[in-house]
């Protein structure tokens, strides 16, 4: 594959950038490639791990932030648990996520409505409640009726049950949005670094 | 050894027999196991993705439960025992996120107690041969494929459970019962539990390759440990075997509900009707029954 590096790429730059996110150094690696080979998602990505960390060395943040790859990690650990240069790939797929997110780049994947709405339950419930969670799901994905087929097969179970636990719901939230200001509080330090 | 149970979401909802059968065996087993009264959700596979510091304070909260409770943590659940060992590293030195976790937990708290697994407490403190004495009905010729999934082996510098590419714990556990653990490659394969939801194909997929090789190496039934793998590899196996076209019929079960079974508990207890594949014919086949 030619790959084509623009006059404007800063080598340095990303890769720090992305060390202070992650705290993982990826101008380590040296591309034996054991990450892809053992990664169980390599089949829906569009880009190998191991290429995700070559175009991060390489400062093509763009590419990164915007290929499908970061959306179909799994977080399965299996490619950091294997590198030999003890490059923690999975962090990098998940800084490079939150990167994303933080930049309004559309996902690749629904999964971005599923953490949306375990956010929205947990503060809700202090729980996982799986009915409201998998209801709210539906709703953002616009897929309403998926899984639904499994409900009764699952209640007769009792293995989900119509009526939510709540737990120190109160102290919960108050977490949530204190989380959220520093959230804030940092995104607006970064912008007046800039 | 005393300890709190953080049992985790799943435990109260999609796994109740997990639950059920941890705390029948905590009662048989006579061990100095009781609940954390205020534990709470551990973020699981999704926050981390949204808010690092939410996802951490989060289980920082359950930390301060145990405090509370005077105990150390037992967790049944591989997503919360990583999340909690997580929060106690964060908490273990001073750091930039360590201060932002503590703003949003509002409080400080000291995070010195023991987290460990409860199948790490029956293989190393209880020990295997107490676990052989109390075999009552042994699994005689019960060929069994332990299925560990990604969450509990992974980061092994982080969890100190086993081997990461070949645990041995629930094969030891079921062995001193009497089974014969069938030695299999795909172990800590991941089973694709967290695109169950947002992409069901991919997750059945994945799935499919592990229950396939299972039965390739001669398992009868597979022993497991996390509620999502449980779910994953049970509740959609017949949309699996309709997929490609391929009976399967491997009855998916807690390694907590076999070692009951072992121990001679009453299967209403060890709650076995609540799988999807019903494991009764070959239970009964065995003679375990």
């Amino acid at each position: 594959m030619l790959i084509k590096i623009g006059r404007e790429v800063n080598l340095l730059a990303f890769s720090k950038k992305l060390e202070k996110e992650t705290g993982t150094d990826v101008r380590k690696c040296y591309q034996c490639g054991k990450c892809t080979a053992g990664c169980p998602m390599n089949f829906e990505m569009d880009i190998s791990p191991s290429q995700v960390i070559r175009f991060c060395q390489l400062g093509m943040e763009e590419k990164v932030l915007h290929a499908r790859t970061i959306w179909y990690c799994i977080f399965c650990d299996t490619c950091s648990t294997r590198c030999p240069q003890g490059v923690d790939i999975k962090g990098v797929m998940d800084g490079l996520r939150r990167m994303s997110v933080a930049r309004n780049i559309k996902p690749k994947s629904n999964v971005r409505f599923l953490e949306k709405a375990f956010q929205s339950i947990i503060y809700i419930f202090g729980r996982v409640y799986e009915p409201g969670m998998v209801g709210m799901y539906n709703l953002r994905s616009g897929n309403l009726l998926h899984d639904v087929g499994y409900f009764p097969l699952m209640l007769r179970k009792r293995k989900i049950s119509l009526k939510p636990h709540f737990k120190r719901t109160k102290e919960v939230r108050q977490i949530m949005k204190r989380a959220q200001k520093i959230k804030l509080r940092k995104a607006t330090e970064q912008e007046e670094a800039k | 050894m005393k300890y709190g149970y953080y049992p985790g979401c799943s435990a109260k909802s999609t796994a109740p027999e997990l639950d059920a059968t941890t705390l029948a065996l905590i009662d048989f087993l006579h061990l100095d196991i009781k609940e954390l009264k205020d534990w709470v959700c551990c973020g699981a596979s999704s926050l981390h993705s949204v808010d690092k510091v939410l996802h951490t304070a989060l289980s920082v909260m359950t930390l301060d439960a145990a405090n509370a409770d005077e105990r150390d943590i037992m967790v049944q659940c591989p997503a919360c025992l990583a999340h909690v060992l997580e929060a106690k590293e964060v908490l273990s030195e001073d750091s930039a996120m360590k201060s932002d976790v503590l703003e949003a937990v509002g409080k400080q708290v000291d995070a010195k107690m023991k987290i460990h697994h409860f199948s790490s407490i029956l293989h190393d403190e209880y020990g295997l041969d107490k676990i052989r004495e109390k075999v009552k009905n042994p699994l005689d010729s019960l060929k069994i494929a332990s299925y560990y999934g990604c969450l509990i082996v992974r980061p092994p510098e982080l969890m100190q459970y086993d081997d990461p590419e070949n645990p041995m714990v629930m094969d030891n556990l079921l062995s001193a019962c009497g089974a014969e653990p069938v030695q299999w490659p795909f172990k800590t394969k991941c089973c694709g539990a967290g695109t169950a939801i947002s992409d069901t194909d991919v997750s059945l997929d994945l799935t499919y390759e592990i229950l396939r090789m299972a039965r390739n190496n001669g398992a009868e039934c597979i022993a497991v440990l996390c509620p999502l793998c449980q779910n994953n590899l049970d509740l959609r196996q017949k949309k699996i075997e309709q997929r490609y076209g391929e009976k399967l019929n491997l009855p998916v079960l807690y390694y907590t509900q076999l070692l009951g079974l072992a121990f001679g508990l009453d299967p209403i207890m060890l709650q076995l009707n609540r799988l999807f594949v019903d494991p009764f014919p070959l239970l009964k086949s065995k003679g375990i029954l």
